[in-house]
């Protein structure tokens, strides 16, 4: 009778887990919340508390949401997938290493409305090393040590890049790196998106097969350059560079491509072609109130007409 | 046998309390919640009451986080901290005095999605008078007898970025930024100054203010307006993409200032579209729309400077 009480007992367990973890597999959407549990399924009712379990338990391309406000840990990323912070305060605090870590080739990733923060001593807030797409949407990344957020892929193919509405402040070094050491295509659009106070450049493109794309984008008192290219593209419309530290807008050895943009307040140049690069104004950019009050632009600029 | 239990309960409960008590100083995130207590120690499950008692509690550039739609209360800022009232109402209410304070020549903060409401008492919304770094993100600042936001400082270096943010329906400017001495640098983008009974935005003494995106409308005073009555100093202003529309004036520049407009529009403001005074310096870039403004349409000297 014992025997037969604890067959019927294995059985249920058994039965349970098995539920458990083929339900836990086949979810499309998963659900994490402060006061949920990694023990727990992920699903609505029975949230997680982590976005890195939510992440091991969704299915590839799904959607990890946050049902309320919390800390939900740091995060790496090896598949495709949706991070959903929407509606709700979604942060991620990283007093060592990354917040979010990409490093894994031909996934496609969204992270939206997290709030990222290093504390003063994380490295960096993301860090995109390889990918097929990437998505940034309504973050914060405040507070590395190193790179706001770091796109650095080194192996070889084209990629994705799209940041909107972000911010990234406050860093150690560069607010936005958007770099391709492959040399291969780094195809990116920001839109919307603030650097402020970044110890070094706010937005930065490195790598002869970068092709970026920023409008509607501000960076402000970072403590050497506004927007940079060191090499590849970096187009620039209706933008604003001031009070940073050096430059407002500068190449190096790369293209820049300017039009509807300010630079102005900025303790060097507004326009700067330093290394040999290619620097192109559409001739409707207000470049003023740098150098204080000395010349605006140094090295070539090259105006280029509307059609 | 009995002792020996109630020494290891004791021992335990000790353990806890100095875990509890080590770990709540020790927090880089803590919660308020409407329902919470300023007794919890501003845990997730055990939220504080009030945003001074959280800010109290938190570590130095930690972060102070609202659970749910709740006042938080006036609060007086003295170090490095994040205020995050993202996705629900997050409000202060200031019948009088002012309801962010602001006194920490080091601190780097940031204020995120605060409803401030001065009921028509509260002297002024966010009140800076020493801060490293200020960050004001998606903030509303209205109904305070003097200013939305007041930075008046004593020291040189400090930067403030305000972007997303309205002042409406306060008796002085919106927004005031000044510093004497030093040089206090400024970044405001897409923000609104309505209804004020005085400038939407002033650019004072020694300030260096870019403003991007932004909206004045229906100001007593004048809509964007740099000006410096203190002694030896300068303010600068550029406007980029911004609209001032039915205040006093458009764009003004007088005493010891500069102003430079570019992208933007004056429209239906009682007095001049652009109005130069004093020794202020105005420039265009000559790609403004300022028309439907009092008669003439410009005051002073405007000097148009050339594209690049």
């Amino acid at each position: 009778m014992k025997t037969t009480h604890f067959s019927i007992r294995f059985a249920f367990t058994f039965a349970f887990l098995l539920i458990c973890c083929f339900t836990a597999q086949a979810q499309s959407r998963v659900f994490v919340s402060g006061v949920g549990s990694d023990t727990n399924p992920c699903t609505r009712t029975a949230p997680c508390r982590t976005f890195q379990q939510a992440h091991n338990v969704v299915s590839s391309g799904g959607e990890v949401v946050a049902l309320d406000p919390a800390g939900f840990g740091q995060l790496t990323i090896t598949k495709s997938i949706s991070i959903i912070g929407d509606g709700v305060y979604s942060g991620i605090s990283a007093s060592s290493g990354n917040g979010v870590t990409i490093a894994t080739t031909s996934i496609t990733v969204t992270l939206r409305s997290l709030i990222i923060d290093g504390l003063g001593s994380g490295t960096n807030g993301i860090s995109a090393t390889d990918f097929s797409v990437l998505h940034i949407e309504n973050c914060i990344v405040n507070g590395f040590t190193d790179i706001g957020i770091r796109v650095d892929p080194s192996a070889v193919g084209t990629r994705k890049v799209f940041i909107k509405d972000s911010i990234s402040r406050n860093n150690g070094s560069r607010g936005i790196s958007l770099s391709n050491g492959s040399g291969t295509a780094l195809l990116a659009t920001v839109e919307g998106t603030r650097t402020e106070n970044n110890v070094s450049i706010g937005l930065v493109v490195n790598g002869s097969g970068s092709r970026v794309t920023a409008r509607g984008c501000l960076s402000s008192g970072n403590s050497t350059v506004g927007f940079m290219s060191f090499s590849g593209v970096l187009n620039i419309e209706s933008s604003v560079a001031s009070n940073n530290g050096e430059d407002g807008i500068a190449t190096f050895s790369g293209t820049v491509r300017v039009s509807t943009s300010t630079a102005t307040n900025n303790t060097l140049f507004g326009f700067t072609n330093s290394g040999g690069g290619t620097f192109e104004s559409r001739g409707n950019n207000t470049v003023v109130g740098n150098n204080g009050g000395g010349a605006q632009t140094f090295g070539t600029i090259t105006p280029i007409a509307g059609t | 046998m009995k002792n020996l239990h109630l020494s290891i309960r004791f021992a335990f409960t000790f353990a806890f309390l100095l875990i509890c008590c080590f770990t709540a100083q020790a927090q880089s995130r803590v919660f308020v919640s409407g329902v919470g207590s300023d007794a919890n120690p501003c845990s997730r499950t055990a939220p504080c009451r009030t945003f001074q008692q959280a800010h109290n509690v938190v570590s130095a550039g930690g972060e102070v986080v609202v659970l749910d739609p709740a006042g938080y209360g006036q609060v007086t800022i003295a170090k490095s901290v994040n205020i995050i009232g993202d996705g629900v109402y997050a409000g202060v209410t200031v019948p009088s005095g002012d309801g962010i304070t602001i006194n920490s020549a080091t601190a780097v903060v940031a204020l995120r999605n605060l409803t401030i409401n001065g009921l028509g008492t509260g002297t002024t919304g966010i009140n800076v008078t020493s801060v490293g770094i200020l960050h004001v993100e998606g903030c509303v600042l209205s109904g305070f007898t003097n200013y939305g936001i007041l930075v008046n400082l004593a020291a040189d270096g400090s930067h403030i970025f305000i972007k997303d943010t309205i002042t409406r329906n306060n008796s002085l400017a919106g927004i005031f930024l000044r510093t004497n001495p030093g040089t206090v640098l400024v970044s405001i983008d897409n923000c609104r100054s309505e209804s004020n009974g005085n400038e939407g935005f002033l650019a004072h003494a020694n300030s260096r203010v870019t403003i991007n995106r932004s909206v004045a409308s229906g100001n007593s005073g004048g809509g964007f307006v740099a000006f410096s009555n203190v002694l030896g100093a300068t303010s600068e202003l550029s406007c980029e993409e911004c609209v001032s529309s039915n205040n006093a004036y458009g764009f003004r520049v007088d005493a010891s200032a500069t102003i430079r407009v570019s992208h933007s529009t004056a429209a239906n403001n009682t007095g001049y579209g652009f109005v130069q005074g004093g020794s202020g310096i105005f420039r265009s870039l000559g790609n403004n729309l300022v028309d439907g403004n009092g008669t003439p349409e410009t005051s002073g000297t405007i000097t148009v400077i050339t594209a690049k």
